[in-house]
């Protein structure tokens, strides 16, 4: 099982350190515009450059980040409802 | 005829003001005091700053305070003794100023074309802007300082450009303070009433400030059955009872987009004079559009039906055009607070909506897709925040030169920051597309809209569609020496293919538009010999 980013919902760039990493995505089931917390965006930003991330990394990431478990859970689960994160199990 | 502004500038710095012609509006302004040379136009609209007040305020205070403000300007403060130059554009995208730097002078026009045909007089090849063309393709418009040509650059919306004379290097920033705007009162109304009665008042006070700055100049309203310019349209009647004139266009192509019956009836309720043109004949194309295209114009403007508009105004001898462009914008300002602060992200999210919820990828090759929803396509821009609609305001670029040549100014109320400000307090439980936001507002308006007026409008898309069905010659003829082709954008022969079976997708109208666009530019490029 692999958590993967939707790429068409949210781009990453150089310019993001300037606003200290809030951003915006999009949700294309609901056209609706969220924005993104620093923590949401360093997630997704892992995701992305990892090309996905079994449960596995997500706990290694977890630990380099000083998260707690629940909080990124709760965090993940949030993502996903909003169509930026999906799960794929190949 | 107008001439372009148009300047050759090296560090000698010669006669300058000669580039600049007098218009009747906004009026030229110049000023020299010792090494300090001002020369632009410029008019305020909120009681900011006078012509007289221009020197002192950017002799003290740079450009920013004019940039905050709802002015319209153009302007170049030059420093003969540093041999600095500065050119600062207003925050609503009002003057198109052109630049490029060539040979240790700078080229600068309110004109595209002058520009380019400048650089081909020298009988230097220009090249094509890969980020530029594709935002034309798609008609995807954001704040930049790109346009089709890398040679060529645009001073965006609100921003100043810096040239050191000596050296001829620049760099250019945004004045804009988004943040300022933002910090401003937005909490929502709790009633749709008190909203729409405050509504009102603001657009008022707005389009009166414009007028007090008109003086004698003649000035006239666009009308259309919509609920935008007729609003403005009404509160000018209101204003200057008996003076006002009012124009249309109107096509039996697309009754929808301005219907004639409930044209009339609006300016029958409200004792509006009124000329309408009827555009037909244009939305056909049935003419030879090469006879007609110019070599000058990406997106010939001189063939659709905004020329027909312009010569019933020019007749009229019309100086101001009333318009209500942004007004649609305007209902949905409190998007800004996101998708202003992120416009590169939200540029992003446009192209993925055009590409791959429309389909708009099947015209396409994948080269080009992966250009244009590539990182590095957005991680090069730079970033300029706009409060005034950029979806307005920005492609104004394209059709403002022809406005510009017959002496006519077009002004947009719904730019104004304060109905932006006004329109981000919108009441909360109000849902739904644009066009149900504003109907919800400007259904409290019954002794000014009536009952009848309150039907979907449909856009000008249909009349794409005459574009495959009519000038395949001409087509064929493009796509036979495709540059688009060429660079691995478009796969001609595929084209070719949809372009003669009619139930192919070019001839959806959501297609022919980018379809048009793909074969105008490409042809712009061809007669232009423009390098990839």
């Amino acid at each position: 099982m692999k958590y993967l980013i939707n790429g068409t919902a949210i781009i990453f760039l150089d310019i993001d350190r300037v606003s200290h990493f809030h951003t915006i995505a999009y949700d294309w089931e609901t056209d609706s515009v969220l924005a993104i917390r620093p923590k949401e965006y360093h997630l997704l930003k892992y995701l992305f450059d990892q090309s996905g991330a079994t449960d596995e990394e997500l706990f290694n990431y977890l630990g380099r980040m000083s998260m707690e478990s629940e909080e990124m859970q709760l965090m993940i689960k949030n993502l996903i409802s909003k169509n930026l994160i999906f799960i794929s199990n190949d | 005829m107008i001439k372009p502004v148009f300047a050759l500038i090296d560090s000698e710095i010669k006669n300058l003001s000669d580039g600049f012609p007098q218009k009747t509006f906004p009026k030229r302004v110049e000023s020299v005091r010792g090494d300090l040379e001002l020369v632009g136009y410029f008019a305020n609209y909120d009681n900011k700053f006078t012509t007289n007040s221009l020197f002192d305020e950017i002799l003290s205070n740079g450009f920013v305070n004019l940039v905050n403000s709802n002015s319209e300007f153009l302007l170049l403060w030059i420093d003969r003794k540093s041999k600095e130059l500065t050119i600062a554009v207003d925050q609503a995208n009002a003057f198109s100023c052109y630049f490029s730097i060539f040979d240790k002078k700078l080229v600068m026009s309110t004109s595209f074309a002058e520009v380019k045909n400048y650089w081909l007089e020298q009988k230097r090849k220009l090249h094509l802007d890969p980020d530029g063309l594709f935002t034309g393709l798609l008609w995807e418009w954001h704040t930049t300082e790109r346009t089709l040509l890398d040679e060529i650059k645009i001073l965006p919306a609100g921003c100043i450009a810096k040239f050191d004379l000596s050296t001829m290097k620049y760099t250019l920033k945004s004045l804009i303070d988004l943040e300022e705007f933002l910090s401003l009162e937005n909490s929502p109304y709790g009633s749709m009433r008190e909203f729409a009665r405050d509504w009102l008042d603001i657009i008022k006070t707005v389009v009166k400030g414009r007028l007090d700055q008109i003086n004698e100049a003649k000035f006239g309203s666009d009308l259309s059955s919509g609920f935008d310019c007729t609003l403005i349209a009404y509160l000018l009647s209101q204003l200057v009872p008996d003076l006002l004139l009012c124009f249309s266009r109107h096509s039996e192509i697309i009754p929808g987009e301005t219907n004639v019956g409930l044209m009339r009836l609006f300016a029958q309720a409200h004792k509006l004079k009124l000329k309408s043109i009827d555009v037909t004949t244009i939305h056909l194309q049935n003419e030879d559009l090469e006879e007609l295209w110019s070599i000058d114009d990406p997106y010939q403007v001189v063939v659709t039906d905004h020329e027909d508009y312009l010569s019933l105004l020019e007749n009229e001898s019309i100086k101001v055009q009333f318009a209500g462009e942004g007004g649609d914008e305007a209902y949905c300002s409190r998007e800004i607070d996101l998708l202003g602060r992120f416009p590169i992200q939200n540029s992003f999210f446009m192209n993925v909506m055009y590409l791959k919820k429309r389909g708009l990828e099947r015209l396409f090759t994948h080269n080009a897709i992966d250009y244009a929803l590539g990182h590095e396509r957005f991680n090069q821009r730079q970033l300029y925040p706009m409060i005034a609609p950029v979806s307005s305001a920005v492609p104004s670029v394209a059709t403002s030169w022809r406005y510009w040549e017959r002496d006519i100014w077009q002004m947009m109320p719904f730019f104004d920051t304060r109905v932006i400000g006004l329109a981000r307090r919108m009441p909360m439980e109000i849902n739904g597309n644009m066009q149900d936001k504003k109907f919800a507002v400007v259904k409290e308006m019954t002794e000014i809209f009536p009952r009848e007026m309150f039907i979907s409008k449909k856009g000008h898309e249909d009349t794409f569609v005459n574009f495959p069905r009519k000038q395949k010659r001409l087509i064929l003829a493009v796509l036979e020496n495709s540059i688009l082709n060429r660079i691995g954008w478009i796969d001609k022969d595929k084209l070719i293919s949809m372009l003669e079976n009619e139930n192919s997708e070019i001839y959806n109208p959501e297609f022919a538009i980018v379809f048009q666009n793909m074969i105008m530019l490409d042809w712009f490029m061809q007669k232009n010999e423009i390098g990839d």
